[in-house]
């Protein structure tokens, strides 16, 4: 057998025996990988590599966050944004300010039209009997009488 | 409503009660993730108030996609990638001041410094071999350096390890075994 196809059969299995290592690996495959270590001292060598290095890493202490870390970043956050950060959001950053822009926009040219179009030129709808009614008693009808 | 999604609405309103309470929840994990990639206590500590700063301040753009968990890992990675290049920067990387568990980190040796004959002690074995670990680590790639961390280390998941590198998992496996590899050797050379 050339040497080729031999480091080609290693490079396959040693990119497997992390998979290997962490039982990942298809039922079918983990048969190919024993049969070839069982022959094979150099990735025999690299799984043993592996499995050390893995259980070197979980065995590192998890390194706990100072004590009031807490309090610092808050106090971090609140000397950077000038005590502005915390606090429950306005009206204006829970609806953005463009869509509000937008609606204000809409509701002016509304207000607008309809004025234009209003023939009292005022909100109030046009009415001659109440207007009549309301002038009526403070000045005098300028309908020739009978 | 999941408590996630609750803490995360709170987030949002802003509500300091709610940062309490993530930075008490997650804070262990991301200062632990902050120190192996970054080596020195000091280092991490700012590193992982910046974290949470930022999360707090772009806690808009969490879609929920993914865990709220992975997306704070993903903070955290992109964080430790710009400040060991930053560190790399200021030729400072091989200064990084190690914590010594037991002799209280300021005063200990520093990456490529001799090491101090191994003690009998079982206890003072195992700190050794963390000096020793952490030493290796940090002589690796950063990629290299957050794929074992959050495999080994931190014991996630290749799903969620895909989602904060941004690779597909068939790299990220080949990534991590070469990457495991690489610091078996530079534990060799260190022990």
């Amino acid at each position: 057998m050339s040497e080729e196809p031999q480091n080609q059969a290693h490079e396959e299995i040693e990119a497997k025996l992390s998979d290997y290592v962490e039982g990942s690996l298809p039922a079918a495959e983990v048969t190919v990988v024993e049969e070839h270590l069982r022959g094979c001292s150099s990735c025999t060598e690299a799984l043993a590599a592996v499995k050390e290095t893995v259980n070197a890493l979980s065995g590192l202490h998890k390194i706990p966050a100072p004590p009031h870390f807490d309090r610092d970043v808050a106090e971090t956050i609140r000397r950077r944004s000038g005590g502005r950060f915390f606090g429950r959001r306005a009206f204006g950053d829970r609806v953005p300010l463009e869509l509000l822009a937008i609606l204000a926009l809409a509701l002016g040219l509304a207000l607008y039209f309809f004025l234009r179009r209003s023939e009292t030129g005022s909100l109030r709808p046009f009415d001659r009997g109440s207007q009549h009614h309301e002038s009526g008693d403070d000045t005098p009808d300028v309908a020739p009488r009978p | 409503m999941s408590r996630e999604t609750r803490l995360v609405r709170r987030l949002r309103d802003r509500d300091e009660r709610a940062f309490r309470e993530m930075v008490d929840e997650y804070g262990d994990r991301v200062f632990n993730l902050t120190y192996r990639m970054l080596g020195s206590r000091e280092e991490a500590e700012d590193l992982a108030q910046e974290v949470f700063i930022t999360v707090f301040k772009s806690i808009d753009t969490f879609r929920g996609d993914s865990k709220f968990s992975t997306w704070l890992y993903r903070i955290t990675a992109n964080h430790c990638k710009n400040r060991i290049k930053y560190l790399a920067r200021r030729h400072d990387r091989g200064k990084a001041e190690l914590d010594e568990r037991a002799e209280g980190g300021a005063d200990g040796p520093s990456l490529g410094a001799p090491k101090p004959s191994p003690r009998p002690d079982i206890q003072l074995e195992g700190a050794e071999m963390e000096r020793v670990l952490q030493e290796a680590i940090a002589e690796l790639e950063e990629e290299q350096r957050i794929l074992v961390i959050l495999r080994d280390v931190e014991d996630l998941s290749y799903e969620e390890i895909c989602v904060i590198t941004e690779l597909p998992e068939g790299t990220v496996k080949s990534r991590l075994h070469r990457a495991r590899l690489a610091l078996r050797k530079k534990l060799l050379k260190h022990m």
